[in-house]
C-alpha cells in the first residue's frame, strides 16, 4: 500500500516521508471531521431533518450513518495507498 | 425472565475458554521479558494485530450495550455505533504513527518522549490506571450478566470467573497472549455477526402479539368513551372481561395501571390503559415485584414454573407491516429498513411503583412505535433532549459525541497496541485492518438490533442480553457461539486493560516515577503482581456497581481518557512550545476535572447515589464539551508560563529527541 515510486523528492527520506503523511494525515481528519461535526450538528439543531428520505426510501439517519462508516473507511484506505515508508519503516526499526 | 440452561451452551462455554487459557500458557515462554510482555517484542504481524484492535475497542459495551439500546430503542444506539468509529480516525490520523514512534512500553512512554520527567510519568501512569479502571467496570458489569442466563450462575460469579481467567492469561504470557486471545476473539465476533444478520435478513419480519414461548399479550376494549368514566377511568368494582378490577392504591394508580384477577393462575393480571379516539383500551403489562427480602414476584405470584407460580414473557413483535402484510420473507439490506420504516413495533417502556411495605414493582408495559420513530435520533432518554429545544440538552449530545470522538485515541489499552508491530508502517497499516472490521461490525450493529428488537425474545428486564437472545430465537448452536463469544469478548477487553494498567505501575510509577531500578525480568514480575491487584479490584467494583448500564458506563471512560489524555498528546505533537508542566497539569485538570463533573452530575445523582437529579452540582451530565477544552487551555496556559526546556527548533516538532531515561 505504499507508493514510494510516485515521483515525490527523496522518497526514502524518513523525515520527507513523515512530513508528507503528517499533512496527509491532518487534510483527510479535517475533511471526516468536518462530516462528522456537520451530523452531529444537524442531529442536535434540527433532528427532524434526520427524517427527510432523500435516497431509497431510506431517511436521512440512516444514510448518513451508515455513510460516516463508509466514509471512514474509504479515507483509511486513501491514506494508505497514499502515504510514505521512511527509511527506518523498511523492518529495521528506529530503536 | 427465567433462562434454561443449555448443555450445547454450558460446553462450547468451556471450549472457548479452555481454549483461550490453553493458547495464554503456550504462549508463555515468549513473555520472560520486559519487551516480551509488554509489547511482544514488536513482532505481531499488522495485519493480526489490525483484528486485535477490533479485538480490544469491540468491548461489552459494543456487543452487548449498542446491540442491547438499538433493541430497545431504535436508531440512538446506533449513535454510539458512529462516534465510536469515527474516534478511530482520530487514531489512525493523528495518534498511531507517533504514538509507534515515540513510546516504547506505555502512553506514558510517548507523552515523556522529549522530557524525561518525572512529574509526567506520574500523571500519565495514574491516568492510565484510572481510565483502564473506569473501562473495567463495565466489561466486568456486562460478565455478570452473560453468565446468568448462560451457566444459571450469580452475577457475582461471573464477575469472580472473568477475573480469575483473565488474571491467568495476562499473567502467563503479558502481551503476546492476550493479542492473539484479541485476535481470535475479534475474527470471530465480526464472522459471526455477519452470520447472525444474514439470518436476521433471511428471516424477514413477522406479525405477532407476542415473543417465542406463544404467550399471546391480551388487548381489552373499546370500554366505552374515556369522556363518560371520570377521573378513574376503570371503576372500583367494575368488571372487565368477567374478571373483578383489583383496588388500586398502595402505587397503584388506576389512571395508568389496571389489575384484573387473574382466574387461571394466581396474582394479577396487569394492564396499561390506553385512551385512543375517546375509548379506553387495556394492553396487557407485566409486573415484577421484589421485596425488600430479595424475593421477586411476577404479576402477583412467586416467580416460577411450578403451580402458582409466573415467569416474564419474552417480548419484542412487530404489530403492522406495509400493506396488512403477515410476513415479509426474507428481504435485502436495504428494505430490511424500509420495510420497518413504514411498519409498527411494539416496545416497551417500564414505570416503578413503590409499596407501602417497601417493596417496588416495575411495570413493563406496551409502547406501540411506528418505525419511522425507530429509525430517527431522539427517542432513547439520553438523547431525547434534542427534541426538547432546550440548548442544554442540545450540549449534552454534543458533549458526548465529542467525548465518543475524541476518546478512542486516548484509551491506553488501545494506545500501547501500537508498540506491538515493527515500525510506523505496519502501525498504520494495522490501523486500517482495525478501522475497516470495526467498520464492518458496527454497521451490523443496527441489523443485529433491530433484528433482535423484532425477535420475540427479548428480555424486558434486560437490554444487555438482546444479541444472545437474538440467536437464541435463530438456532440453540448460534446462541451458544455468540455467548461463548460474547463472554470472551469481555475476557479479551479486560485483558487489554488489565495488561496496561499493569504495565502503568511496573514501567511507569515503580521504574519511572519512584526511581527503583528494575531488571526486565523483575519489571514483569511487578507488572504480573500489579495484573493481579487491578484484577481483584475490578473483581470487587464489577460486583458493586452490578445493575449499572453498561454503555452508559463506558461513557465515564471515554470522558475521562478523552479529557485526560488526548490534549496532552496533541500538543506535544502540533505544539512545539508545549513544555513538561504543561502536559502534566493538562493531564491532571482534564483527569480530575472529567472525574469530578462525572460524580456530580445529574446521572450520577440518580443512578449511583440515588438522590435527586436537581440536587446535582454538575450543570451536564456529559462533561467532555468542558473539560477537554480545558486540558487544552491548561497545557497552553501552563506552557507559556513555563520555560521551554527543549533544546530542539521548532521545524522538528515532529521529530523524537529519545532523551528517554
Amino acid at each position: 500500500m505504499t507508493i514510494e515510486s510516485q515521483g515525490f523528492t527523496d522518497p526514502h527520506s524518513e523525515e520527507s516521508a513523515r512530513r508528507h503523511n503528517v499533512r496527509l494525515g491532518m487534510k483527510l481528519f479535517l475533511v471526516y471531521l468536518a462530516v462528522y461535526s456537520l451530523f452531529v450538528f444537524v442531529n442536535a439543531f434540527s433532528p427532524s431533518v434526520m427524517e427527510w428520505r432523500p435516497w431509497g426510501g431510506l431517511n436521512l439517519a440512516l444514510l448518513w450513518g451508515f455513510g460516516l462508516i463508509a466514509f471512514a473507511i474509504v479515507l483509511a484506505f486513501i491514506y494508505g495507498i497514499w502515504s510514505r515508508v521512511g527509511v527506518a519503516d523498511t523492518g529495521e526499526g528506529e530503536r | 425472565m427465567i433462562y434454561d440452561i443449555s448443555p450445547l451452551a454450558v460446553l462450547i462455554f468451556f471450549v472457548f475458554v479452555g481454549g483461550t487459557v490453553g493458547l495464554s500458557f503456550f504462549l508463555g515462554r515468549k513473555a520472560k521479558t520486559s519487551e516480551g510482555y509488554f509489547a511482544a517484542h514488536g513482532q505481531i504481524p499488522w495485519a493480526v494485530n489490525g483484528i486485535a484492535f477490533a479485538g480490544d475497542y469491540l468491548s461489552a459495551a459494543s456487543f452487548l450495550g449498542i446491540c442491547g439500546m438499538i433493541a430497545a430503542y431504535g436508531y440512538d444506539g446506533f449513535l454510539y455505533s458512529i462516534g465510536y468509529l469515527a474516534g478511530w480516525v482520530v487514531a489512525l490520523f493523528v495518534i498511531a504513527e507517533p504514538m509507534k514512534r515515540l513510546g516504547r512500553f506505555t502512553f506514558a512512554d510517548a507523552l515523556d518522549s522529549r522530557f524525561n520527567s518525572r512529574g509526567i510519568k506520574l500523571a500519565a501512569g495514574i491516568s492510565t490506571l484510572a481510565v483502564s479502571i473506569f473501562y473495567l467496570i463495565p466489561q466486568m458489569v456486562g460478565a455478570g450478566v452473560l453468565i446468568q442466563p448462560l451457566l444459571g450462575l450469580p452475577h457475582w460469579v461471573g464477575v469472580v470467573l472473568v477475573g480469575a481467567v483473565v488474571i491467568v492469561i495476562v499473567v502467563t504470557a503479558g502481551m503476546v497472549s492476550t493479542t492473539w486471545v484479541q485476535f481470535l476473539k475479534g475474527s470471530m465476533l465480526v464472522l459471526f455477526s455477519l452470520i447472525l444478520s444474514v439470518m436476521v435478513l433471511a428471516r424477514g419480519f413477522e406479525v405477532r402479539q407476542g415473543g417465542i414461548d406463544g404467550h399471546v399479550f391480551e388487548t381489552l376494549g373499546p370500554l366505552g368513551p374515556s369522556s363518560d368514566r371520570g377521573d378513574d377511568v376503570i371503576g372500583l368494582g367494575e368488571r372487565i372481561d368477567d374478571r373483578r378490577v383489583l383496588p388500586p392504591g398502595d402505587g397503584w394508580d388506576s389512571s395508568r395501571f389496571v389489575r384484573l384477577e387473574d382466574l387461571n393462575y394466581s396474582g394479577f393480571d396487569v394492564y396499561s390503559v390506553r385512551i385512543e379516539d375517546d375509548q379506553v383500551w387495556l394492553d396487557q403489562a407485566q409486573a415484577v415485584t421484589r421485596f425488600a427480602d430479595g424475593r421477586q414476584w411476577i404479576d402477583g405470584a412467586p416467580t416460577g414454573r411450578g403451580e402458582g407460580e409466573k415467569v416474564l414473557h419474552p417480548v419484542g413483535f412487530v404489530s403492522q407491516l406495509p400493506d396488512d402484510e403477515q410476513a415479509t420473507g426474507s428481504l435485502g439490506p436495504l428494505a430490511f429498513f424500509r420495510t420497518l420504516q413504514d411498519s409498527e413495533v411494539v416496545l416497551w417502556g417500564s414505570e416503578r411503583l413503590t409499596h407501602a411495605d417497601g417493596s417496588v414493582t416495575t411495570v413493563h408495559f406496551q409502547k406501540p412505535t411506528a418505525g419511522t420513530q425507530l429509525l430517527r435520533p431522539g427517542e432513547h432518554p439520553t438523547f431525547a433532549g434534542i427534541r426538547s429545544g432546550q440548548t442544554k440538552d442540545r450540549l449534552e449530545f454534543i458533549s458526548l459525541m465529542l467525548a465518543l470522538f475524541c476518546g478512542t485515541a486516548s484509551l491506553p489499552h488501545i494506545l500501547i497496541r501500537y508498540y506491538t508491530v515493527k515500525d510506523e508502517a505496519a502501525a498504520r497499516k494495522s490501523t486500517i485492518v482495525g478501522i475497516s472490521s470495526i467498520g464492518v461490525f458496527y454497521v451490523l450493529t443496527l441489523y443485529l438490533g433491530l433484528g433482535a428488537m423484532t425477535s420475540g425474545a427479548l428480555d424486558v428486564q434486560d437490554s444487555n442480553m438482546s444479541a444472545p437472545l437474538l440467536a437464541r430465537s435463530l438456532s440453540p448452536l448460534l446462541f451458544a457461539i455468540i455467548s461463548a463469544i460474547a463472554f470472551t469478548t469481555v475476557l479479551g477487553t479486560v485483558s487489554g486493560l488489565i495488561l496496561a494498567s499493569s504495565g502503568a505501575v511496573a514501567h511507569d510509577l515503580i521504574t519511572g516515577f519512584l526511581g527503583i531500578p528494575m531488571s526486565g525480568h523483575q519489571q514483569v514480575r511487578v507488572a504480573k503482581i500489579a495484573a493481579v491487584c487491578v484484577g481483584v479490584l475490578a473483581i470487587f467494583l464489577g460486583i458493586a456497581f452490578a445493575g449499572l448500564n453498561v454503555s452508559y458506563l463506558v461513557g465515564w471512560a471515554f470522558s475521562i481518557a478523552a479529557s485526560a489524555n488526548l490534549p496532552a498528546l496533541v500538543m506535544l505533537l502540533f505544539w512545539s512550545r508545549t513544555t513538561r508542566q504543561g502536559i502534566i497539569a493538562s493531564v491532571i485538570v482534564g483527569m480530575t476535572s472529567s472525574l469530578g463533573w462525572i460524580l456530580l452530575s445529574a446521572d450520577t445523582f440518580t443512578r449511583v447515589y440515588g438522590l435527586p437529579a436537581e440536587q446535582a452540582w454538575a450543570p451536564l451530565s456529559q462533561p467532555g464539551i468542558v473539560t477537554i477544552p480545558l486540558a487544552f487551555m491548561t497545557l497552553v496556559v501552563v506552557s507559556l508560563l513555563t520555560p521551554n526546556d527543549r533544546l530542539r527548533s521548532s521545524s522538528a516538532k515532529l521529530e523524537p529527541t529519545g532523551d528517554r531515561a
